[in-house]
């Protein structure tokens, strides 16, 4: 399924931003979030190591009403650039994979630390 | 009382990653399978884990691979690995219900290594461990990726269940968990399965960790015998 963003590139504040819910069809195999960061062509997204990103996601298994719970299932990392064999990494990329038991919906929550930040949040259904 | 649930997940720059398994219960037995991109040092553990195997390799391209356990889950574990690094890393949690908590393996974790440049499918073979009765399998797999877009995936070995299999991120690809429940005492032999390059290119090295897990054992129920005094007040001890 195509890639949409959730929260658009602009600059953000400390604190804790949520986003979703976002419905799974049935089949789904599993999603991906990603945020942009630091690179030399765009040095102004995520800039500082010194800022933190954790991302929080719930999951729903009946459409929507009951959720995993907060802390459960998530990633946490500082900004700057990350070079990986000699390439810096555009976006961080978290992916989820669902098997056999496929979730209804997922929704999360975006916190900043040492903000304020820019970037942008997009998912992906795959 | 067996296998509960599993979760799966992985991170493009590393950092530090979440997956809990769904519905963990006290004294459930936890494990897990951690993957970063070339070797590097072990992550954190999550208060209350221990590490078990090492299994990081640095030929034919280098993994860091990684098994840590919980003997007896509280029901609110925490389940994050904590990583400084920024390479592509994965993570598979497991959580197993029915075990016996105060020495759950049978037997020291059994590690494969194949450290050969593999052209896709791989015949894999991973050496087995020696059961007690009733023990449940884990069966953690992974490749060591030669080239950054392949996506590795494993079939389920014969009599086992495959309970997560791959993720979509450059290096750490190829990482899957297949489990047994409550296999019968002896050597479960070793086990095969094929690895396979779904897309992108290259080649691939793999490893395995085996883990037998011992049921909870049944109550100790014993019977004592005596030999039955003479009652003093029977006839046989009138005075």
């Amino acid at each position: 399924m195509a890639r949409t963003r959730h929260i658009p590139l602009g600059t953000y504040p400390s604190g804790t931003r949520a986003f979703g819910q976002i419905a799974t069809p049935n089949g789904l195999a599993g999603f991906d979030i990603r945020i942009g960061r630091c690179t030399s062509a765009t040095p102004t997204i995520w800039l500082d190591p010194a800022t933190i990103v954790e991302l929080q996601l719930q999951f729903s298994y009946d459409g929507g009403v009951i959720y995993t719970p907060l802390g459960a299932n998530g990633w946490s990392q500082g900004g700057g650039i990350i070079t990986q064999r000699g390439v810096e990494a555009p976006e961080s990329v978290l992916t989820w994979r669902f098997r056999p038991a496929e979730p209804t919906h997922f929704k999360g929550q975006i916190t900043v630390r040492n903000g304020p930040i820019t970037t942008y949040l997009d998912a992906t259904v795959l | 009382m067996a296998y509960r649930s599993s979760a799966i997940t992985s991170s493009a720059t590393g950092g530090n990653l979440t997956a809990t398994p769904a519905g963990v219960q006290a004294h459930d037995y936890l494990s897990l399978q951690f993957t970063r991109d070339a070797v590097q040092a072990a992550p954190s553990w999550p208060a209350g884990w221990t590490q078990r195997v090492d299994n990081s390799r640095s030929t034919p391209d280098g993994i860091g691979s990684f098994v840590a356990d919980k003997d007896d889950a509280t029901g609110s574990d925490d389940f994050t690995v904590v990583d400084g690094n920024t390479n592509q890393s994965a993570l598979i949690t497991s959580a197993l219900s029915g075990r016996y908590n105060a020495a759950p393996r049978s037997a020291t974790p059994v590690a494969t290594q194949n450290l050969a440049s593999n052209a896709s499918p791989i015949s894999a073979s991973y050496t087995g461990i020696t059961a007690q009765d009733l023990d449940d399998i884990l069966v953690y797999k992974e490749t060591d990726q030669l080239a950054a877009d392949g996506r590795w995936n494993f079939d389920v070995i014969t009599g086992y269940t495959e309970r997560e299999d791959g993720v979509a991120t450059d290096w750490v690809s190829g990482l899957a968990l297949d489990t047994r429940d409550a296999v019968g005492a002896g050597a479960t032999g070793a086990l095969a399965s094929t690895i396979t390059r779904t897309s992108g290119t290259g080649n691939a090295g793999y490893g395995a960790v085996v883990m037998a897990i011992k049921a909870t054992p049944p109550p100790d129920v014993s019977f004592r015998t005596e030999a039955r005094r003479p009652h003093p007040f029977s006839p046989g001890n009138a005075r």
